[in-house]
């Protein structure tokens, strides 16, 4: 018997009224499997037209234009545009870097929240969510799913998974672009320490399949700046490493030093016309990602 | 290095402090589980040295923070000589003390150090003064600062110096100095202060293995410009009325190096007569003659008076001159003769040519006569070729004349040998002669010595050397012995003379220096005391004439009394038994004029001076202090007087470590901004 403090402990029902008042709207064309709001690839017969066709045998006889035959005395098929629902896979990184925590709560936390009320805003706009979550390889996977309880699978499987020691988003990436096919949503929540390369490589996988990515770099403020002054001794989350040292002495060369990791990181997101949303965990996630999802629709499809 | 809050030395304690801090809160660590963990060990591996050296940086600046306050409550200072104890402090109070500096003299400046090291000094006091003496003004040690320093500022300047190897001779017999730690001295140490080196090491040996002895010089001058009125003599040719009288002042430049010009300035009887510009050379001492014409017999006032200079006191000197009466002469010519004696003729006719009518009697008579003769109101007799025999009613009477006071200049007859006999001197016929000046010096023939006069300008055809007579009496000497002499007869003179001045017996009376032999001879046989002055009176010489010997025939029933210049009168009392009674003069008496009164009625006259021993000022070269240091002296000046005492404070030091700890602060930081 599951409680219910565990099924929604990742629930914040105001976020999730932020994100879903914006609502979620791909960029491109995408491939669903039921009719939806978005715009598809495929045509179709539905009440958009898109043009005509010369008859093949075999097509349905309802959609002849019977007007230009009389007039042509050939036989054309009315085509529609297919408008269809979308899937947006949510892949949440479950590493042991994620479970960081100095004053703001864990990144993993962070990344369950957001992940939750992405999952469902988007279910609640009649689209559907299927979830990942990975470390080095993949953890946990939920199916597609349209409905409501999405979100609360979701919410379920976050609080229960297991945490795994290192990170490896871009062996995930590529393992999961061969398997969620082409046209999808693809939400990566994750703070993206490990193999940068091969991480780019896993994006770009994805955008082979003509996919939308979407990259949500959780941060907590203390790993932006190191300010810390005392003697701390840091203990490495993905490894077995031990630094002792002086706060105050390493901040402004550990800043430079990640301050140039976050600028590569942005300008090659922006290379691949990719959207990398720094996500601080110190900001409220609901605001950051309604922040980022208004700048989309003001844009029109221009990158934030 | 000491400290007078020793207690506040714990503090240093807290040194600890730090260093236990920086290894507690190092061993104190958060530790923080770190996702980013590649790029902080990639920033470490880049600047590991630097941490380590700003944390030192920073350690050291707290540690030398902490020092710096430490040291500021423990109030550190130098001391080489060690710290309190029973400290003799010595002031030097002669005459030379009152050299004027930039403000003050010499005493005043001695005894605001001494005030300073009072306060300072961390131990018992005890308070000297030495001039002459060391004298106790507290004569055991006291902690009693206010009782000290109300003492000091009782001293006042005395006569009378001391030298320093006597000086120390005096602290050692002292009876406290056996609880004494310290000795010092603070006064000008003038090179003729010490006398010769060698024996100030030697006399500090007494005090023991070096013992701690520090000797402040108060005056930070090199050489302060300074000359001295040292003396004043009259020429052997005494002093007339209505004739000039010389006299000599001794001058003396107490530098080694050249004075610029000085105006000596001389005034009889309170009017200024003359002038003279004079410059010395360096360490020079120089006899000034300079004549004055005293109008009338009786007492006269001299002051001899220089410019401005480092030491008023010895500028200036003060006497009084006796001015005798007119000279009665009584001259005994040979009977045989008739009419005008030769001699007596030339005699007179040189004492006519120098003293004024008013100051001569001269009168001739005969043996026969001038041994019936009242000479009660005659001052001289000259005897002409005439032999004492003894026994002779001639030769009683002289003795006669003599002892009551009277003088005698007899001119032997040189006719036989061992004829002529006179107040027990024999004399030998000689039948010719020259004089040899290498013997007139100091005699009446100084004059001889002049360069334009010849010894062989001087024969004697016949005459008669003098035997008999001790070398303090011999005057005139010729190559073939003595030819003149003074003896003392009783309260009188007699001066003997082995030739008759005439041309047939010698060619002297043709020399034109005759007539200041003559003067000289007539002036000391005349036994007129002219010149009244001393030079300080407790200073114990002998060669003085201080006021209280001036008097003769002192009776212990009479008042005596002492005048000054102003008119300020102050009692005298009678001191001595028999006939070695004398005054008993003040020991604090001001340099100037006095007069001595008996019952009212002056006596006589005189110039009281300071001791000018001790006012050559140059101190004392470092090379003279050599042997001294080596026995325990410590040879210093005021101004470096501080690390002799206690409570020398070093806040330099505690603000030298705040300064170098903002140093260390401030590189950590640049190293921390800028690397």
């Amino acid at each position: 018997m599951e409680r219910p403090r565990q099924l929604l402990k990742y629930l914040n029902p105001d976020a999730i009224a932020h994100i879903a008042a914006v609502g979620f709207k791909p960029l491109e064309r995408v491939e669903g499997s039921f009719v939806g709001n978005h715009r598809s690839p495929f045509h179709g017969f539905a009440i958009e037209f898109a043009g005509h066709r010369q008859y093949v045998p075999g097509d349905d006889l309802r959609h002849l234009d019977w007007k230009v035959f009389f007039k042509s005395g050939r036989y054309y098929t009315k085509q529609y545009e297919l408008e269809t629902n979308f899937l947006a896979h949510i892949l949440v990184d479950v590493s042991s870097s994620m479970t960081f925590a100095h004053k703001h709560g864990r990144k993993l936390d962070y990344a369950a929240f957001m992940a939750v009320a992405l999952a469902s805003a988007v279910t609640a706009q009649g689209d559907q969510v299927a979830a990942t979550l990975f470390a080095n390889e993949i953890v946990t996977l939920l199916p597609p799913s349209g409905s409501e309880d999405a979100a609360i699978n979701l919410s379920r499987a976050l609080a229960e998974a297991p945490v795994k020691d290192r990170t490896a988003v871009g062996r995930v990436l590529t393992h999961l672009a061969e398997q969620i096919g082409r046209r999808k949503v693809v939400f990566v929540i994750s703070d993206f320490f490990g193999d940068v390369d091969a991480t780019f490589d896993g994006i770009q996988r994805l955008l082979y399949g003509k996919n939308e990515v979407i990259l949500l770099h959780v941060l907590d403020p203390l790993e932006l700046d190191f300010n810390y002054p005392g003697r701390v001794e840091l203990v490495e989350l993905e490894g077995a490493g031990r630094l002792r040292l002086e706060g105050r002495n390493i901040r402004q060369s550990y800043n430079a030093l990640f301050g140039k990791y976050l600028d590569d990181f942005v300008t090659r997101s922006r290379k691949l016309n990719v959207d990398c949303i720094r996500c601080v965990t110190s900001a409220n996630f609901g605001v950051t990602i309604a922040k980022y999802l208004n700048t989309r629709v003001l844009t029109q499809g221009g990158r934030p | 290095m000491n400290f007078l809050n020793l207690g506040a030395l714990w503090g240093l304690l807290f040194l600890a402090v730090p260093i236990l801090l920086l290894f507690l809160l190092s061993r104190k660590t958060l530790v923080l589980p770190w996702a980013a963990y590649e790029w902080m060990r990639d920033s470490i591996v880049n600047h590991r040295r630097e941490f380590e050296i700003t944390d030192l940086l920073k350690l050291i600046s707290k540690l030398l923070l902490l020092l710096a306050l430490t040291l500021f409550c423990a109030r550190p200072f130098l001391n080489t000589r060690g710290q309190g104890g029973n400290l003799i402090l010595a002031l030097d109070v002669s005459p030379s003390m009152n050299s004027r500096l930039e403000s003050g003299t010499r005493l005043e400046r001695a005894k605001s150090i001494a005030a300073e090291v009072i306060d300072r000094h961390e131990g018992a006091v005890s308070l000297f003064t030495y001039g002459s003496k060391l004298d106790p003004i507290i004569g055991s040690f006291t902690t009693d600062k206010g009782l000290l320093k109300a003492e000091l500022s009782r001293i006042r300047g005395a006569a009378g110096y001391n030298g320093a190897a006597q000086l120390i001779e005096q602290v050692r017999a002292l009876p406290l100095f056996a609880e004494a730690s310290r000795v010092m001295l603070l006064g000008d140490f003038q090179t003729c202060w010490y006398g010769e080196s060698g024996g100030i090491a030697r006399a500090l040996d007494t005090l023991g293995s070096r013992f701690p002895m520090v000797w402040v010089q108060v005056d930070p001058r090199a050489a302060p410009d300074n000359v001295a009125i040292t003396d004043l003599v009259m020429t052997p040719e005494g002093a007339f009325g209505g004739r000039p009288a010389f006299f000599e002042c001794l001058l003396r430049n107490g530098l080694s190096v050249a004075t610029g010009d000085r105006i000596l300035t001389v005034s009889v009887d309170r009017h200024i007569q003359q002038r003279q510009i004079i410059r010395l050379k360096g360490g020079e001492n120089r006899r000034l003659a300079f004549s004055t014409t005293f109008t009338a017999p009786g007492w006269h006032t001299l002051k001899l008076e220089l410019d401005n200079d480092a030491l008023l006191e010895d500028n200036v000197h003060y006497a009084a001159v006796n001015v005798p009466p007119p000279l009665n002469v009584v001259a005994v010519v040979p009977a045989t003769h008739g009419g005008a004696y030769p001699a007596d003729l030339y005699v007179k006719a040189a004492l006519g040519s120098v003293l004024p009518d008013a100051s001569l009697n001269y009168r001739s008579v005969s043996p026969l006569e001038f041994e019936t003769l009242q000479l009660n109101s005659a001052h001289l007799v000259i005897l002409f070729g005439l032999a004492l025999m003894p026994g002779s009613p001639l030769a009683a009477q002289v003795e006669t004349f003599t002892k009551r006071g009277g003088g005698v200049l007899a001119f032997l007859p040189a006719i036989q040998a061992d004829e002529a006999l006179a107040a027990g001197v024999r004399s030998t016929l000689v039948p010719e002669s020259t004089l040899d000046p290498q013997h007139l010096a100091g005699g009446w023939g100084e004059f001889f010595l002049a360069p334009e006069l010849k010894a062989e300008s001087v024969r004697f055809k016949n005459f008669a050397t003098l035997s008999g007579i001790s070398p303090g009496e011999v005057r005139l000497v010729s190559t073939a012995g003595a030819v003149a002499a003074v003896r003392t007869n009783g309260l009188g003179r007699i001066a003997v003379v082995g030739f008759v001045p005439a041309p047939a017996q010698s060619s002297l009376p043709f020399n034109p220096n005759f007539v200041q032999l003559l003067l000289r001879m007539v002036w000391e046989t005349r036994n007129w005391p002219a010149l009244y002055h001393d030079r300080g009176i407790p200073s114990g010489r002998t060669d003085e004439r201080a006021g209280d010997s001036l008097l003769p025939d002192i009776k212990p029933d009479r008042a005596y009394s002492l005048l000054d210049e102003k008119g300020v009168s102050r009692a005298l009392t009678v001191e001595g038994v028999g006939g070695e009674k004398r005054l008993a003069m003040p020991l604090d008496l001001p340099a100037g004029l006095y007069s001595i009164r008996e019952d009212g009625v002056e006596r006589l006259q005189f110039g009281h001076n300071l001791d000018t021993g001790d006012s050559l000022l140059e101190p004392v070269t470092a090379r003279a202090l050599e042997q001294a240091r080596d026995k325990g002296l410590t040879y210093t000046d005021a101004g470096s007087l501080g690390r002799l005492v206690s409570r020398r404070d070093f806040g330099w030091l505690t603000i030298g470590l705040l300064l170098a700890a903002l140093l260390f602060e401030a590189y950590a930081h640049f190293l921390r901004k800028h690397r």
